[in-house]
């Protein structure tokens, strides 16, 4: 999957205007001091994401939290779950 | 962060202890021990009650005599509030009257295909009404902090459980953004406080009775991305013993305003003039006990 698309689009939906595509490694944690920071109301934007974009609406917590880590992650279960 | 955690004074035993005097003794003689116990409470918890006192005294303009009058009062009305809530968790609901939401508020919010997000703050007693109100057209979920213990949570859960109302607590592990968004996307009604600051970028300063104060404003963005109603609703104690009143107002922006970001700042800056105006109205009821306009670095806008 084209991660250079999906990171655009976090971009744009996290209206994250000082990050390009390009700025984002695909194994950036997501949440957390060390990666991008993102925060609670983040998660949501990014399952609202997930959800419009791409169909995919998780029901379980934990598996969500195991996959929203990182874009490459993301990218992964996209692809799996076409 | 200098807020408060969210955790009713007092263990499992005390609480489950308070419960059965409840149930037995009428709760106007508990009332007539609060003021010793707020005396003592004042005296032990210093802190919080500076940060009450200053709230009167620099933000709502009390003389110094007046500020210190008004927290003991206040300390006596949150007293008496929290009092309430545990003598409807020992079955006396039915002595409190919660005016129904007005037949045109219930018709124009409560009975659409949109979500509904209700923001409310920590001034007056608004988790009653989430016991006493009767049941709404749509399911009404109430987001809150998850530093109860567990009898608490088993208290407001058995509470609220009879009136299609269920509780989100907020949890470390981020689980309650996935039941909001459930919530959001199934049109129910949410209602969570919007004077509670998270760490993070979704928060804005504004001007609160004349000094800045930090808000969050993420939940706007996420409220306009489901088209959901956007109210403030606060449940206002009254002179009297037993009852409450509600106070609603739609929390409306320019739609002309383009960009998320300064739509979520409008949002946050016209619920931030309605707490004003509401909280200019009733100084009493504030209950935020800790240094509310400390703005913490990494809360910044």
């Amino acid at each position: 999957m084209d991660t250079l698309k999906l990171k655009a689009q976090i971009i744009d939906a996290l209206n994250l205007e000082e990050l390009t595509p390009e700025d984002i490694k695909d194994e950036t944690p997501l949440f957390g001091p060390e990666g991008l920071g993102f925060d609670s109301i983040d998660a949501l934007e990014l399952l609202v994401l997930l959800e419009k974009n791409y169909g995919i609406k998780f029901t379980d917590p934990s598996k969500a939290k195991s996959i929203l880590v990182s874009v490459g992650e993301i990218a992964r279960y996209i692809e799996a779950n076409k | 962060m200098p807020e408060w955690k969210g955790k009713t004074e007092g263990g499992d035993t005390n609480q489950g202890l308070l419960l059965r005097i409840l149930k037995r003794v009428d709760i106007r003689i508990i009332y007539c021990f609060l003021p010793f116990a707020v005396i003592y409470y004042l005296i032990a918890a210093r802190k919080r009650a500076g940060a009450i006192w200053s709230y009167l005294r620099h933000r709502q303009g009390f003389s110094f005599a007046g500020a210190c009058w008004g927290t003991f009062r206040n300390h006596l009305l949150f007293s008496r509030f929290l009092m309430d809530r545990f003598y409807v968790y020992a079955g006396h609901k039915d002595r409190f009257s919660v005016p129904q939401l007005d037949k045109e508020v219930v018709a124009k919010y409560f009975s659409t295909p949109n979500p509904l997000v209700m923001v409310s703050a920590h001034i007056g007693n608004f988790e009653i009404s989430s016991y006493v109100c009767g049941h709404l057209p749509k399911k009404l979920n109430v987001l809150a902090f998850a530093g109860e213990t567990e009898q608490m949570q088993k208290f407001r859960s058995e509470a609220m459980g009879v009136n299609n109302i269920e509780m989100i607590p907020v949890s470390e592990d981020m689980s309650h953004i996935f039941k909001m968004n459930d919530v959001i996307r199934d049109c129910e009604a949410i209602t969570m406080a919007g004077d509670r600051v998270f760490t993070g970028r979704r928060n804005h300063k504004f001007t609160f009775l004349g000094k800045e104060a930090m808000f969050p404003t993420g939940i706007y963005t996420i409220a306009e991305k489901y088209n959901a109603d956007i109210i403030a609703m606060f449940i206002l104690g009254t002179k009297k013993f037993f009852h409450y009143r509600v106070y609603v107002e739609p929390i409306k922006i320019d739609p002309e305003i383009k960009g998320r970001d300064a739509r979520a700042r409008a949002y946050g800056q016209a619920y931030v003039s309605i707490l004003e105006k509401v909280i200019k109205e009733n100084p009493l009821q504030w209950f935020n006990f800790y240094d509310f306009w400390k703005i913490e670095e990494n809360t910044t806008d």
